[in-house]
């Protein structure tokens, strides 16, 4: 069969002897072409021979398949008609990563953070019964994602429900992004395809528990989810699945390249080693440094160990580091638990899954005002992930937060220095930010500053025409745009904000005062951002000094590189410079 | 012309004005000579030089207003503008046709780099006054001239806005005032004199410079001042030559206008500013 326009029909018509070698042909497609552009490649190797199953006892769009997080559906796209868009995949406007209603009538949904699908599909089969309306509602989820709690709460109503079209199939492939953790973890390990002894767990919970069947066998798999859709009761369908299998590289991989970078197919190995070190790896070094001195200091990530560089720390400190998988909200408070101990518990999120512990933020640790450090790794842009990958809301959502310090370090120093400081002199709620990407290295005078100092604004250089105050990583940014206005004879100034929160109103207001105009940049929305937290501050003390703020529109942004999206978004020094000369007639001519 | 311009540069844009603007009312058959020809070296080193404007995007928000209050002297003006890049040289020939972009008096609505429409004298010097208050409410770095005629400071309204503008400190705010000593019907010291000038607008709290309105230097030195100045606005008192450059029509009380140029005459003004045979082709293209 050919790929590039292959039907969701034509699977269903074909003989299992052809969808055997069809899956053959996908499995070598998606070796070849993923490898080239980066992509998911672990979890798509191992849901190859499920997602042709599924098409063929399912008949998508009528039925409708959810693919939970939704980075395994490249055999989805394949058999959707979209084996032509996997060169663009990793590329600015092109392919998701992600299944996405954009690309398809075949995607039902648009995510990319795990443990939604059950909830939805319980969702559309709940309306087709109010509307007596026809079709299946699938939910595909992984053995990762069934941890989240938010899954936990969708199997616990859905049981109960009764003429429900649902079917829920777990993909158990013994892998989260990391290994699988944990007592469910176990109890999935120990069902084995060819077990006789009777199912307890989903049994009691009133599944139809279907299984364990081979993920990898297609005859069993049609059987399992023919079985499933003719079920009285909501049913379960247990599939063991590899992660990356068929690939000998991915299956000894420790994440089994859950995700990977253009890779050489034969070892595994990333084409390109990364460049300069990335901030998360300068952070985990000094956590690393302090739990050898300090060992009341335990680090604690949810199942983001690969993007918080903390591999070194479980290395080290096995009994200090935990992993307790896709579970952001217990991450959060469990980290209240270990200060209410007596410990220093520091958690890494990345930026992005924060979000799903908002509440344990509020409710836990800062409404009981307890030292627990939070260290976020990829705020700002994300790279080529989908949208709701940006760590971009980070500010507006914790900005009306009593009790919380949130520091935005400008570069690898002082991220260095705020790091280590909080981690000594933790004393209540604090985050500390940091982007994807390389580090940027100005000022290592950091490195011997006080400690008080860098938790106040640093006033680089002077300005009596205008003012720009960076956030973060815009310094980088911020300093081009000075360097080239005071080119051009205009007295622009600039100010690395350094603390967000609370807002260092006083330092902010002697600025203001003496002023004219003043410019805040930041990678983030502008509603809720630092720029609407300075014009609140400028408006409420009635300083008169103009502000233009410049970040991000309320808006879900595309997947891009940091230099395509900071052009797209008007985010770039050019950009910057045509406002500044719209708005004032201050710019280089 | 670009807007960094030399003296010798700026010379020659300042005969250049004079030329395309005789030629643009003889070919109108009406119009305003002696203003357009006092005023020509002051507006050729605001637009050869001092204004921060942009030809490609007229409209740009940081860029130096211009009012031309004593409107009726826009010829001059249009020489300016074209010469600066605003628009090509065939709309000089729609000068006071019906339907033309380039009027009889400014009009910002038809002609690229017009800031404000203006004709009724002492309005110019009241929507300056309001425009610098207004790019100083919005911090704009921006700077705004306006030309005044000094027959027209008989009108009250200068005086009006003069207050206005230095009780809010207006800084960005520079006049010049092209001062002739002649206006429509006589010398302005025969109908209502203006002495002590200077000391008026002192005594209004405006900074004041008095310079030789045809020395190209002690304009740009005048409007460099300017722009140091803070907290008042500034005016430059241009002492000029109405007719400036054109035998017949110097000191002549009756070329302030309306008038119809002879063809005689014509020939005459191009040869006293220094138009060669070889040259003659361009003016008369738009005297056409």
């Amino acid at each position: 069969m050919r790929l590039d326009d292959l039907t969701p029909a034509a699977v269903r018509d074909a003989s299992i002897e052809e969808l055997c070698e069809l899956g053959d042909e996908i499995r070598r497609f998606l070796v070849d072409s993923v490898a080239r552009t980066g992509g998911h490649i672990g979890a798509n190797l191992g849901t190859v021979d499920l997602t042709l199953a599924l098409h063929r006892v399912f008949e998508s769009p009528r039925d409708t398949i959810i693919w939970d997080t939704g980075h395994q559906g490249y055999t989805h796209k394949i058999v959707t008609g979209r084996a032509a868009m996997f060169p663009t995949l990793n590329t600015y406007g092109g392919m998701s990563r992600f299944v996405t209603h954009r690309e398809s009538e075949h995607d039902a949904i648009d995510a990319s953070h795990g443990g939604t699908s059950i909830s939805i599909a319980l969702g559309i089969a709940l309306a087709r019964r109010v509307k007596g309306d026809d079709g299946h509602a699938v939910a595909v989820i992984g053995d990762g994602s069934l941890c989240e709690g938010l899954a936990l709460e969708a199997l616990n109503h859905a049981s109960v429900e009764r003429d429900t079209r649902l079917v829920v199939v777990l993909n158990d492939n013994g892998f989260a992004i990391s290994p699988g953790f944990g007592g469910l973890h176990e109890y999935l390990q120990s069902r084995r395809p060819g077990d006789t002894a009777p199912e307890t767990l989903f049994t009691s919970l009133a599944y139809a528990y279907i299984g364990a069947v081979d993920g990898h066998d297609l005859g069993a798999l049609i059987d399992a989810l023919e079985r499933a859709k003719r079920s009285e009761r909501v049913p379960l369908v247990h599939v063991k699945t590899s992660k990356g299998h068929g690939l000998a590289a991915a299956e000894s991989h420790p994440y089994r390249l859950h995700f990977s970078f253009p890779f050489d197919p034969q070892t595994g190995e990333a084409l390109e080693a990364a460049a300069a070190q990335a901030y998360q790896d300068i952070a985990a070094g000094v956590v690393c440094d302090e739990m050898e001195q300090d060992e009341r200091i335990v680090a604690i990530t949810p199942s983001t160990l690969y993007a918080t560089g903390l591999d070194d720390v479980f290395r080290r400190f096995p009994d200090r580091s935990f992993d307790p998988g896709m579970e952001e909200q217990h991450a959060m408070t469990m980290a209240v638990g270990f200060a209410l101990g007596g410990c220093k518990p520091i958690v890494f999120y990345q930026s992005t899954f924060m979000q799903r512990a908002f509440d344990q933020l509020v409710h836990d640790v800062c409404f009981m005002n307890l030292p627990v450090l939070i260290l976020s790794v990829r705020v700002g842009f994300s790279g080529y992930d989908s949208p709701t990958h940006h760590g971009i809301y980070d500010f507006a959502y914790t900005r009306g937060l009593p009790n919380l310090t949130l520091l935005y370090p400008k570069d690898r120093y002082e991220l260095e220095r705020m790091v280590r400081d909080r981690i000594r002199d933790l004393d209540g709620p604090t985050m500390i930010a940091m982007p994807y990407g390389p580090a940027d290295a100005f000022d290592e005078s950091a490195l011997v500053a006080s400690a008080a100092s860098l938790m106040q604004p640093e006033f680089v250089i002077e300005g009596s025409d205008l003012v720009l105050i960076a956030v973060g990583h815009m310094f980088a940014t911020a300093r081009n745009v000075v360097d080239r206005l005071r080119a051009a004879g205009v007295a622009a100034g600039l100010v690395n904000l350094r603390r967000l929160k609370p807002l260092p109103t006083e330092a902010l207001g002697r600025l203001a005062s003496a002023v004219p105009r003043m410019v805040t940049l930041e990678q983030g929305v502008l509603d809720g951002g630092v720029g609407a937290a300075v014009a609140a501050f400028l408006m409420d003390n009635r300083i008169d000094c103009d502000l233009l703020r410049v970040g991000l529109p309320c808006a879900f942004v595309e997947p891009g590189s940091a230099d395509e999206l900071a052009q797209r978004y008007e985010l770039d020094a050019d950009a910057i410079l045509r406002r500044i000369d719209e708005r004032w007639g201050l710019a280089p001519a | 012309m670009s807007g960094e311009s030399g003296v010798s540069e700026l010379e020659q844009t300042a005969r250049e004005i004079r030329r395309l603007a005789i030629s643009m009312i003889y070919g109108a058959g009406s119009g305003h000579p002696g203003g357009c020809l006092s005023a020509a070296d002051i507006l050729a080193v605001l637009y050869g030089r001092e204004l921060r404007i942009r030809p490609e995007d007229p409209t740009w928000a940081g860029r130096d207003r211009f009012v031309l209050s004593k409107g009726h002297s826009c010829p001059a003006l249009y020489a300016a503008l074209q010469l600066r890049g605003f628009f090509g040289r065939e709309l000089l020939l729609s000068f006071r046709r019906l339907g033309g972009a380039l009027q009889g008096e400014p009009d910002h609505r038809t002609t690229p780099g017009i800031d404000a429409s203006t004709g009724s004298l002492g309005h110019g010097a009241s929507i300056a006054a309001g425009l610098a208050m207004g790019l100083a409410r919005l911090r704009s770095a921006a700077r705004v001239h306006v030309m005044l005629g000094d027959g027209e400071l008989q009108e009250g309204q200068v005086w009006e806005s003069a207050m206005f503008a230095s009780h809010h400190e207006l800084d960005n705010l520079c006049a010049i005032i092209d001062y002739n000593k002649l206006q429509s019907d006589d010398r302005n010291a025969s109908i209502i004199g203006l002495e002590p000038l200077a000391e008026r607008w002192r005594s209004f709290g405006w900074h004041a410079i008095e310079v030789d309105g045809h020395r190209l230097d002690e304009l740009g030195g005048a409007f460099a001042d300017a722009r140091e100045t803070r907290r008042r606005p500034t005016v430059v008192i241009a002492h000029t030559v109405k007719g400036q450059g054109v035998s017949f029509m110097e000191d002549v009380p009756a070329w302030h206008g309306s008038v119809k140029l002879r063809p005689e005459e014509f020939e005459r003004a191009l040869r006293d500013l220094a138009v060669g045979e070889a040259d003659r082709k361009v003016y008369e293209d738009v005297a056409r």
